[in-house]
């Protein structure tokens, strides 16, 4: 059975140098980010497990998804075997089970009503204009209005507000906007359950953009290769079920048509996403397991951005797919914020495969603006390489597909009005007739030359290494 | 055409943005920085 605590207890066997425990007391305000932060100067991105934090009896651990090497050993996957493995995970459906609250760790501490006091939570407050304490792996559930249990899961920012109520920013045009406004327009409340902390392969299944009206829970138990086991809520019962094995759950109601202020708040964009109004989320209970760990997403940073990517690769890997059957490889690289870039190799076998490829991946996500289609002797995950393939193997405009005014991204601080963007796309394949041959050095020299035979000894240790 | 516009708190002077479509319509804003509730009118500025 996968939870968070089964997934930390493999990284302490078999990747201990991964996992970093920390038992100086931390402040929530800020602080666990500055560490995070000068790790990550130092491009050192271990799993942070914080075991005293100040003004909680809970633990915090972050940092899980800021390894895109870590995660893709996860999927049992290569680095560059994201999106492939990814893609076939997510083929396959299986049914959640059902297990009675009283064998769900889920239901071993619970509080309702007036019990609940969200400042309990050890809610980090992450950077310096944040408006407050916000929960950024809280994984928003809600039913879809549709015959059966049919659930939608999707990662938002939840900003603790008061003991027990929330804001909630939903991103125009996610499923769980749509849902809202359903509600909303019948006058109803919205029903919610924010889970927290799970086995991380739960949350990139559970993340996945599924289509409208499936069940991300029986999406989520084909992902991880095992059923999911959920439990009746406090507040609906077995009318609305919660992963039985997650640290950490909040259930409440969106009311209808209450928006308050919300944010600033740092966002996966690397800057400040502005003041809005928006929903929130009252809360009827929180329940936990016994010794509960927070799980936290470093938002902003890689946490974020690669865990946000994977699902992204897979639908644009997906799509591309359907009319380039020879799609090699997808990356969104994170100085896109592993959103607004994306780089794709296809093994091109005749002239416009390249564009076709562009055509079929440029609606695929609202948030990826700027897509690159290199072939499969380009390394999509080197940056400099791509960026040779559009230095030498393009001609503008003939290369070039731009698509203007088309619906982009709230979060986007380029984008306007009804958060409206320009799209486009490079083609750097090249052409089939004949082309230049990129420089090599012979494979036989490669092998027969041993920089030790010819530099002199000690030299090779002091001589400057350049980054770029 | 900008998507936010920026504030100055009445109370500690802390300086931040807020969505555009807000703009005008004077309602409660909160500032970050001191967590002063106050009314867009109230601010000590508003830069468009």
């Amino acid at each position: 059975m996968k939870d968070l605590r089964s997934y930390l207890s493999s990284l302490q066997g078999k990747m201990a140098d991964d996992l970093v425990e920390i038992d100086t007391e931390v402040d929530p305000l800020w602080e666990v980010s500055a560490i995070t932060q000068k790790l990550e100067d130092r491009h050192q991105y271990p799993v942070l497990y914080f075991k005293k934090v100040k003004g909680s009896k809970i633990p915090v651990v972050t940092n899980i998804f800021a390894s895109r090497r870590r995660c893709a050993q996860m999927l049992g996957a290569s680095v560059e075997g994201v999106a492939p493995a990814y893609t076939q995970r997510l083929g396959r459906v299986v049914e959640p089970v059902y297990v009675e609250p009283k064998e769900a760790p889920i239901k071993q501490v619970t509080r309702r009503g007036a019990d609940v006091d969200l400042f309990t939570l050890p809610v980090l407050t992450h950077h310096a204009w944040d408006a407050g304490p916000y929960i950024t792996a809280g994984m928003v559930t809600m039913r879809w209005q549709v015959e059966g249990h049919v659930y939608n899961t999707g990662l938002y920012r939840c900003y603790v507000k008061e003991p027990r109520r929330m804001g909630i920013f939903l991103s125009p045009g996610k499923h769980n906007w749509h849902m809202v406004r359903e509600s909303g327009a019948k006058g109803e409340a919205a029903r919610v359950i924010v889970w927290i902390g799970h086995h991380p392969e739960v949350y990139f299944g559970a993340q996945a953009r599924n289509p409208f009206f499936q069940d991300d829970y029986s999406f989520t138990s084909g992902f991880i290769g095992e059923p999911l086991r959920l439990t009746a809520s406090e507040t609906w019962g077995r009318d609305f079920l919660v992963p039985a094995d997650a640290e950490i759950a909040i259930e409440g109601t969106i009311p209808a048509n209450v928006m308050e202020v919300e944010a600033p708040f740092g966002e996966y964009t690397r800057y400040y996403g502005e003041q809005r109004y928006n929903p929130v989320i009252e809360v009827s209970a929180v329940t936990h397991r016994r010794e509960a760990i927070y799980h936290d997403i470093f938002v902003a940073h890689p946490d974020n951005q690669i865990f946000g990517s994977f699902a992204i690769e897979d639908k644009v890997f997906k799509a591309v797919r359907e009319v380039v059957p020879n799609v090699k490889n997808v990356y969104l690289p994170l100085s896109g914020c592993g959103r607004f870039l994306c780089y794709i190799s296809i093994g091109k076998r005749i002239e416009g495969e390249g564009k076709l490829a562009l055509s079929a991946a440029l609606p695929v996500d609202t948030r990826v603006k700027y897509l690159v289609v290199v072939d499969e002797d380009i390394n999509v995950f080197n940056e400099a390489e791509v960026l040779w393939a559009v230095a030498t193997r393009t001609k503008m405009p003939d290369d070039l597909i731009f698509v203007t005014n088309t619906i982009g991204e709230a979060l986007d601080p380029m984008a306007e009005g009804d958060n409206l963007i320009n799209k486009m796309g490079i083609d750097a394949t090249r052409p089939l007739s004949p082309f230049a041959e990129r420089v090599s050095i012979p494979k036989e020299a490669l092998e027969r030359v041993r920089l030790e035979d010819f530099v002199p000894a000690g030299k090779l240790s002091t001589v400057p290494i350049e980054k770029s | 055409m900008a998507k936010v516009f920026w504030v100055v708190c009445p109370k500690c002077s802390g300086k931040y943005y807020v969505n555009i479509n807000l703009l005008g319509k004077n309602l409660l804003l909160f500032c970050p920085f001191c967590k002063h509730f106050f009314k867009e009118q109230e601010a000590k500025e508003i830069i468009t």
